[in-house]
């Protein structure tokens, strides 16, 4: 390979990593679930959001300001996305004070990490036999019972975001031949719960490059229209 | 976390390729944990390989966040429970002149070196180890970002050697998924 073919090479991976691309993969239960109501209702969880500012040494720091906006504009797109499907939406905003519903998003984050890396990473669990049957458990009925939810849907999402010194040494490393330096992404996956049980029935991820920003309205769109494209509702 | 996989194509698949490499395998019935007991497992579990520095055996259903099922079998003076490539750190290590109440502190200490938030022992209590005397134990804790974590275990001495079961599992939902089968393999232990 020429000199010149392998210094092209890391550049265009960095250039790929800078465009708006994104990546999603559905999975849904493998558990037998009653079909969903027309007019069922629909909690919508206080999205998990934490979207950081990427320093030129590579170190990230979480930015309340931009958290607490990519969160709106994330609720605000799934509400718009679906409010023409027919079922009764309902925010439901976590309170800090109730450790049962803290715990349960804590949870989703962690069921969520686990489906990612057994069922999109390569490594499947023998002991799931390939069943997707992962559960929030009945634990999920409290946050049920006020507003008579029968699914929720729980959304999880991380950003970092650059800084300009960092896409300079991405873009400078990258021309010298060394690749792999990040300029930040987002990354979300959502689940669709059955309440009565708590399991999750529908799965979804979606990775977008730097290129699409959920603190700004249309990079929302962009990442909740790819997250809920699937969804069974 | 996750979300760091979609940093670059490199990182995703070295990723893959290393899950690639780990190896589950089903396991069910009788176990045998090197060579100084066995278990039955009721269900079906995914073992990770032994690790050969730790001498710890992994298994879990739901996956080793959600469920995790941890042995080890003849451990000798000095052994730490804990990974680490840093020479400098500070590690629990086991002496085998320990009591069990030292053991049961020694098995605290790894849980909160190796990452367990706030790791308490509650509710200790003699039960056998197969034919040997051995200590009973509940765990309580969290992970670092605050879900909480329960837990329970059993271990004992032989010939100034530890024997070590624990399992902990999220407080919330997974923990009671499997508590039962666990009991059931805690009390199946019988030496080899």
């Amino acid at each position: 390979m020429s000199s010149i073919a392998a210094r092209l090479i890391p550049v265009l991976a960095a250039m790929t990593l800078l465009a708006a691309c994104t990546s999603t993969a559905v999975m849904e239960t493998t558990n037998e679930v009653a079909p969903l109501e027309g007019d069922a209702v629909i909690l919508l969880v206080e999205p998990d959001v934490e979207l950081s500012f990427l320093k030129a040494a590579g170190v990230s720091e979480v930015r309340a300001d931009w958290t607490e906006t990519g969160k709106a504009n994330v609720l605000a797109e799934i509400e718009t996305l679906l409010a023409t499907r027919g079922h009764k939406l309902v925010e439901h905003e976590i309170d800090p004070e109730n450790e049962r519903e803290v715990q349960i998003v804590k949870l989703h984050e962690i069921v969520g990490a686990t489906i990612l890396s057994h069922r999109f990473m390569g490594q499947p669990l023998p002991s799931k036999r390939g069943k997707f049957d992962w559960s929030l458990g009945p634990g999920v009925r409290d946050m049920a019972e006020a507003q008579g939810a029968d699914y929720a849907l729980f959304l999880h999402a991380r950003g970092e975001y650059a800084s300009s010194g960092r896409q300079a040494v991405a873009i400078g490393l990258a021309v010298l031949g060394a690749g792999g330096v990040s300029t930040g992404g987002q990354g979300a996956y959502a689940s669709l719960v059955d309440m009565r049980t708590g399991d999750i029935i529908w799965f979804n991820v979606a990775f977008t490059g730097p290129g699409t920003d959920m603190r700004e309205q249309d990079g929302a769109e962009h990442l909740v229209s790819a997250i809920l494209k699937d969804i069974p509702l | 976390m996750i979300f760091f996989i979609r940093k670059s194509l490199l990182t995703v698949l070295l990723l893959v390729a290393m899950s690639g490499c780990v190896g589950l395998m089903p396991v069910k019935g009788p176990l045998d944990v090197d060579g100084a007991y066995r278990i039955t497992l009721g269900e079906t579990w995914s073992a990770y390989p032994r690790d050969s520095r730790t001498k710890l055996r992994n298994l879990t259903i739901d996956g080793e966040a959600l469920n995790s099922l941890t042995f080890a079998a003849s451990l000798e003076d000095g052994h730490t429970l804990i990974r680490t490539y840093d020479r400098q750190r500070l590690l629990p290590v086991y002496r085998s002149d320990m009591s069990q109440t030292e053991v049961v502190e020694f098995i605290r200490d790894s849980l909160s070196v190796g990452g367990m938030a706030d790791a308490t022992i509650t509710s200790l209590r003699p039960e056998p180890f197969g034919a040997l005397e051995g200590v009973r134990f509940d765990v309580k804790g969290a992970t670092q970002r605050g879900l909480n974590m329960s837990g329970t275990g059993k271990a004992a001495i032989e010939d100034g050697k530890l024997h070590l079961i624990i399992y902990t599992a999220p407080t919330e939902y997974y923990f009671g998924l499997h508590e039962y089968e666990v009991n059931e393999i805690l009390a199946s232990i019988e030496l080899l």
